[in-house]
């Protein structure tokens, strides 16, 4: 009787071991900031009877708007890999291959 | 009372020790955000300043074109073919009359024995070389 007594305190006091509370505390991606989700701007056309210039100056706009766009993407890729290099540290998953 | 006592004061250990790894947690989560905000106020700082970089050159080609392509406009007509070629590749519409054009086959490279070999008959033949064949007739 006093075993069996003994038995029933001892896994009552071992209960407290066997579980294990999840900690509370979530880590959110960031949000991208807006100027990275901006789209790229659509390419200019010639008007019918164009002047040499005004193919050269269309053409110059459309590289322009190629260069900005080229910029936004490199950013976001950057913004990208920094991002998540940051998040897997700060959650543990920055085990390399 | 003494296992009652043991009882309560793992539990307490144990909530002591998940505070603990909370507030390491979240240490760890406030160094993290605040990497995570220097890092986007850079690339959008980058982004500012490259965009501006691009936009002001791109202001002095158009410059430059004003200033002095203007003067060929008169000399070199640009055909509407040429425009409509832009607009096209612009759109990325394709003009009804290319669904005619047969599309481009790659040449077939010739053997380079054959030319290698006519090559060295015209050789022979424009050489006078009396121990040839040839000559000995």
């Amino acid at each position: 009787m006093r075993s069996i007594l003994l038995l029933a305190v001892s896994c009552f006091l071992l209960a407290g071991c066997a579980h294990k509370i999840a900690i509370p505390v979530t880590v959110p991606f960031p949000t991208t900031p807006p100027e990275l989700r901006q789209e790229c701007e659509a390419l200019s056309q010639l008007a019918a009877n164009a002047k040499l210039s005004d193919l050269m100056i269309t053409v110059t706009e459309n590289y322009i708007k190629y260069h900005e766009c080229k910029t936004k993407n490199q950013a976001w890729n950057d913004w990208y890999t920094q991002q998540k290099e940051i998040f897997d540290a700060a959650s543990g998953n920055n085990k390399k291959k | 009372m003494f296992g009652l006592g043991l009882y309560w004061q793992g539990g307490l250990a144990y909530k002591k020790s998940q505070e603990e790894a909370v507030a390491q947690l979240q240490k760890k989560l406030d160094i993290a955000q605040a990497k995570s905000e220097q890092v986007n106020t850079q690339v959008v700082t980058r982004i500012v300043k490259d965009t501006k970089v691009i936009h002001d050159k791109g202001q002095a080609l158009i410059q430059y074109i004003d200033r002095d392509v203007v003067k060929y406009d008169s000399t070199c007509i640009v055909p509407q073919d040429v425009i409509d070629a832009h607009n096209h590749a612009v759109t990325l519409d394709l003009p009804s009359s290319l669904s005619s054009i047969p599309p481009k086959t790659e040449e077939q490279p010739k053997p380079q024995s054959a030319t290698k070999t006519s090559a060295l008959d015209k050789l022979k033949n424009s050489i006078h070389m009396p121990f040839m064949g040839k000559d000995k007739q």
